[in-house]
């Protein structure tokens, strides 16, 4: 018995990999695997980086990127500033929804008051669009409050729908968990964009196939792509290695090399636009999870100096991230508007200097306190925060390490519930400001909205408020670059690293990596 | 007898009860879901806004009742995470992890059964004492490492069965099935081995004590003082009256296998309840997670009253309090 | 107690024991077990709690004889650069503690719960076997997970990391109880009817002292047979709880942590963080086995 469930496995394989060479010749299949799935088909409810990677194959935004990041017409032909405060946007002529409905300004006023919408995740980017005008069915305004540069960057996360389909399904808001009826966008999608949602079955495969009318020519030769979540790490590098899938877009750092070694598949790699660093409470007068009486030292900024200078990140770089990882001692990546190469310098790796420095502050035997981490959120988030607490703890530290999930992690910090944290944090529109502005200013949502630390510093706040109402870019950057230096020397927050982007996919497989992670389904080939 | 089966009705509806209790406290304490549904940059108001639209502000008391009267009127509310129906969500899981049981616990049943009868017979042979000391590795190999090692072993060094999922299903019904296709075959190959092997074991071993146990009863001695030919003895006696306690065995091999699937579908990827249950624990799915719990226990309930009566009609003179307690762990 | 195993011992139980090469092998494994667990310091090459003692320069060494091992490190070091040999020695330690007292509650509270319901019948007795049946309805792995996950929730990251053993302990220890109070209530309604019972009660002895003085004595065997078996049960669960993050920290880190962390870098080629581990749970487990096997079979000579 056991021998012929042997031999029938084998023959089947051997099927299997038959059907596989004859079929990637005509129809070109992409099977790409990702850890988590779209938790939706609504292009306004899940800012997360694989649903946006997922909707962006069905729907399009006003404006995109080409493949050196500069913005590039979508279903605007272009769009100018008419006055400081009015946007206007020439749309493309012809366009088509799936549903075969034509595509006009209405879609984009409606898609955007959309975003607005309490339940959309999305009104971040269009916080400052006060008006949504249509000219005439092929150009609409945008009035900001105030001036706003960003308008076309912030447009390229807000995909259009069709106004005429939202209504009829009733989606007119962005998924609503409120209600006790399936809505129905989180499973089925109408957009302008190169691929079509044929099947959807959450948590297990969506499929996606070439939409034969898009409107510009697809470079790549893609026609059909499945999307396939497994939560699993080693499953899903075992799925790569065993040829069940195409691409995977989230590897394990460990698995790199022997990735590598593998003559059936290729492995990229690119910066990614995402730095990890430790944040500490900054206001309490004493530390909630701390030595009762023992104040709080972080308050000190030789206190954070000496955390900084304890974290041996060779190591961490080379054995916890293999690699992947760029250190930095700075907040923002390489790439990003204000970035400055003067301030990547880390300070050295010194538990001589740090245990002096402690010395300075007045707690010259350490401390104890609690560090907290998430463990299923970042890049090995867990073995780095492992690693950090013992190293922390051999300059005089006393560290408890509390991991938890994301699911618990987050409330903490929204609630400023913790002494010492790690966070990680990338600028989505490859501008400084963003993190300038929500991780440093006094919290005054939107303004400090992430900063955990409660750090509250009327300089500094002054310092980016000036940059961000700045228009002249160049001088903008000026501004942004001298905030930049300041917070960074001000210790506010310990960076470690900006994480390395790594795809891996088999060698027939042509797909460029972006810096925000963001799988480009237009350009990719299968060979 | 009557009375018999109404007090296992009423025993089986109370457990329901405390079930659902326990799965609304639990659930209420576990997690925030409002992370799942704004993502974690969010601003303050709008988790309220949430948090009071979802009625997570009322009262204790007050969630409970209303959770209570729509669990027993079927709905089980909206996933925080997928934004869809419960009961759609656990009708889709349902057929993988049916599937997948079914094929474990056929494999139990047929290997099971057969070896541990032999072994009992068999009592000193060579064979047979190496059939025990596999058996005891069996059940002591934990069932997640059996699955990583199988993955390792099948699917990345002799690339020979699928590492994950169910390959291409067919839908009869409404009911999604994987035996009808190759695919569906090759892939549920490793995991029904990888939560059969403990259960193979335990079957066998269960199986050998009971036959051993009724070959020392005086009834088979009499029938070997008769003259009846071994075989003759062991058919019709022996199997007959160890058949009782196996129905019993097969059932709570059942619920167990329900149990060890969480662990066989997380490490395989297999789209069922027991996947889904894990998923939602990450994402603080409340509604997911006490509705998988709610149905796992109606499923255990069921397993449990249908042993019983079964039980009762092989052999009317046995309640159910017979010596079996080893089987139950 | 005592008395019993005296008395145990004095049978045939210890010529068994020198025929037996499996059980002389499980017991010789135990043992060294047993060490590890009561002076993992004396075993263990390096303290690997002690924080400051590992370093991360030392991180993913393998095996010492294999190429890029160091001799500091038999099994090699795991993520965190800790020796691997003495982090395996640690987590036996953990699951064996866990294991054993998880077993030791189960014990306590099924054995009473079965004197009482075996020698006072009535309602006492429905009750306690109503609780039991209740209790059978769920596999143990699902108990053990909500217990866990409630614990987890009510008390929040650092409070749970510190209690996490005890609660394992208990989330595991009341999903046993059961068979024990059954075993136990099933050989107190044998003893009940003797002889000496009658005549211990006629004189006026108290029903707890009977119970405790006449009846536990003579049901004791079958209970720590199934104490052995279960042993390894509950290693298992332990083991499967940590693999899937329900159960012990990685701070302080369980075999089933252990394999649970190393299961990352089993593609990767470090296969050594997860299969010795691995290695280790076998062998503990199939030692407890195979001594409770040879436990049930040596005192019940009925089955030979």
């Amino acid at each position: 018995m056991r021998g012929t469930g042997l031999t029938g496995a084998r023959l089947g394989a051997a099927l299997l990999a038959a059907t596989i060479t004859a079929g990637a010749a005509e129809a070109a299949t992409l099977r790409v695997g990702v850890q988590a799935d779209a938790g939706t088909m609504d292009p306004q409810a899940q800012n997360i980086q694989t649903t946006l990677t997922l909707h962006a194959m069905v729907f399009d935004a006003l404006v995109t990127r080409d493949r050196q990041l500069k913005l590039a017409p979508g279903l605007a032909t272009r769009w100018e500033l008419v006055n400081p405060t009015t946007w206007r946007f020439h749309l493309r002529p012809g366009v088509r929804f799936h549903g075969g409905e034509a595509f006009g300004a209405d879609d984009v006023k409606f898609s955007i008051e959309r975003a607005k919408a309490a339940s959309s995740q999305f009104q971040i980017f269009v916080a400052k669009i006060k008006e949504v005008v249509v000219v005439d069915d092929l150009t609409v305004d945008l009035v900001t409050d105030g001036p706003d540069p960003l308008v076309p960057d912030k447009l390229t996360y807000i995909f259009v729908m069709d106004r005429g389909w939202a209504e009829q399904h009733s989606v007119r808001e962005p998924q609503n968990l409120r209600t006790r009826q399936e809505t129905h966008t989180a499973l089925n999608a109408n957009g302008t964009g190169p691929f079509i949602l044929r099947t959807r079955e959450p948590d297990s495969r969506t499929v996606l196939e070439r939409n034969g009318s898009y409107w510009t020519p697809i470079e790549g030769n893609v026609t059909r792509v499945e999307w396939r979540p497994i939560a699993n790490d080693p499953t899903r590098i075992s799925a790569l290695l065993s040829r069940e899938l195409d691409l995977v877009i989230d590897v394990p750092t460990q698995d790199v090399a022997r990735l590598q070694r593998d003559q059936n598949l290729r492995v990229e790699r690119a910066d990614e636009f995402r730095t990890i660093f430790f944040g500490f409470d900054l206001k309490n007068e004493q530390l909630k999870y701390g030595q009762p009486g023992g104040g709080n030292p972080f308050r000190d900024r030789r206190v954070r100096e000496a955390v900084s200078r304890a974290i041996d990140i060779a190591s961490i770089q080379r054995a916890t991230m293999r690699g992947l990882a760029t250190p930095t001692g700075q907040l923002l990546a390489p790439g990003n508007v204000g970035y400055d190469p003067a301030l990547d310098a880390r300070l050295p790796y010194d538990q001589a200097a740090a245990r002096r420095l402690l010395q300075e502050a007045g707690v010259p035997q350490g401390f104890a306190f609690t560090l907290d981490c998430p463990n299923d959120r970042y890049v090995n988030d867990e073995q780095v925060c492992q690693a950090v607490t013992a190293m922390l703890n051999q300059v005089g530290f006393n560290v408890s390490l509390n991991l938890m999930p994301r699911a618990r992690y987050f409330p903490k910090l929204w609630e400023r519930d913790t002494s010492m944290f790690m966070m990680g944090f990338n600028s989505p529109y490859f501008d400084g400001m963003y993190a300038l502005e929500t991780l440093h200013m006094t919290r005054a949502d939107p303004e400090g909205i992430f900063n955990y630390s409660l750090y509250s510093n009327p300089e500094i706040d002054a310092m980016i408020r000036a940059a961000r109402d700045e228009t002249d870019l160049a001088r903008r950057e000026t501004l942004m670059k001298a905030a930049w230096k300041r917070v960074t020397e001000e210790r506010i927050y310990i960076p470690l690293y900006h994480q390395v982007l790594v795809w891996a996919m088999r060698t027939n497989v042509v797909a460029p990596l972006r810096p925000d992670n963001w799988l480009e389904i237009r350009w990719v080939k299968v060979n | 007898m009557i009375a018999y089966v109404l007090s296992r009705l009423w025993q089986a509806a109370l457990v329901m009860l405390v079930v659902i209790g326990l799965a609304f406290v639990l659930f209420t304490y576990l997690g925030d879901p409002v992370v799942g549904i704004l993502g974690a940059d969010s601003s303050e108001a709008a988790r309220a806004a949430i948090r009071s639209e979802l009625g997570l502000d009322r009262p204790m008391p007050v969630q409970f009742l209303d959770y209570l009267g729509r669990v027993l009127s079927g709905d089980f509310g909206v996933s925080y995470r997928l934004g869809r129906p419960v009961d759609v969500i656990l009708a889709e899981r349902v057929p993988a992890t049916v599937e997948l049981a079914l094929a474990g616990m056929a494999l139990a049943l047929l290997l099971g059964i057969p070896l541990g009868i032999l072994t009992a017979l068999r009592r000193r042979s060579a064979g047979a004492q190496a059939l025990l000391g596999v058996s005891l590795l069996g059940i002591s190999v934990p069932s997640f490492f059996m699955g990583v090692l199988l993955i390792w072993l099948f699917s990345v060094t002799f690339d020979l069965l699928p590492s994950f999922g169910r390959g291409e299903t067919v839908d009869l019904w409404g009911w999604s099935t994987g035996l009808l296709t190759l695919s569906g075959w090759r892939s549920l190959i490793l995991p029904a081995i990888t939560i059969a092997v403990f259960q193979i074991a335990m079957m066998m071993r269960l199986v050998r004590a009971e036959m051993l146990e009724v070959l020392r009863k005086d009834f088979i001695r009499f029938a070997r003082a008769r003259g009846l030919s071994d075989r003759a003895v062991h058919l019709r006696h022996a199997l007959r009256n160890t058949l009782v306690p196996v129905v019993t065995i097969a059932g709570l091999q059942l619920g167990s296998v329900i149990g060890f699937a969480v662990i066989t579908e997380s490490v395989f990827q297999w789209p069922g309840l027991g996947l889904l249950f894990l998923q939602s624990v990450a994402a603080a799915d409340v509604p997911v997670m006490s509705a998988y719990l709610v149905l796992i226990a109606a499923v255990f309930v069921t397993i449990n009253l249908v042993v019983d009566l079964l039980y009762l009609w092989i052999d009317p003179r046995l309640r159910a309090d017979g010596g079996l307690e080893a089987a139950r762990r | 107690m005592t008395d019993v195993l005296t008395r145990a011992w004095q049978s045939d139980i210890a010529f068994e024991f020198r025929r037996s090469p499996a059980a002389i092998g499980a017991a010789a494994v135990l043992l060294l077990f047993l060490a590890a667990a009561v002076v993992p310091d004396a075993l263990a090459p390096v303290p690997v709690f002690d924080l400051t003692r590992i370093a991360l320069r030392d991180a993913f060494l393998p095996p010492a004889w294999m190429e890029g091992g160091s001799p500091a490190f038999l099994l090699g070091t795991d993520a965190q650069g800790r020796d691997l040999l003495s982090a395996i020695i640690y987590g036996a330690r953990v699951s064996m503690l866990v294991g054993a007292a998880s077993v030791l509650l189960s014990v306590l509270i099924g054995v009473p719960l079965g004197l009482i319901a075996g020698y006072r019948g009535g309602w006492a007795d429905a009750l306690i076997m109503r609780a039991a049946d209740i209790q059978l309805t769920f596999p143990a792995i699902l108990v053990a997970v909500i217990f866990d996950g409630i614990a987890r929730a009510a008390l929040g990251g650092v409070a749970h990391e510190r209690l996490a053993v005890p609660l394992l302990i208990l989330a595991i220890g009341i999903t046993g109880w059961v068979q024990y109070a059954r075993t136990v209530r099933g050989a107190t309604m044998v003893e009940r009817g003797r002889d000496y019972v009658a005549a211990a009660a006629l004189i006026g002895r108290r029903q707890g002292a009977i119970m405790l003085r006449h009846i536990l004595p003579n049901v004791l065997t079958p209970v720590l047979v199934l104490a052995t078996i279960n042993l390894a049960v509950a290693i298992i669960l332990e083991a499967t709880l940590s693999f899937v993050g329900l159960g012990i920290p990685p701070t302080q880190p369980s075999l089933g942590t252990l394999i649970r962390v190393g299961n990352d870098y089993l593609l990767s080629g470090e296969w050594w963080i997860v299969i010795f581990p691995g290695i280790a749970l076998l062998l503990l487990v199939l030692a407890v086995n195979l001594l409770g096997d040879w436990l049930r079979d040596a005192l019940n000579p009925a089955l030979q």
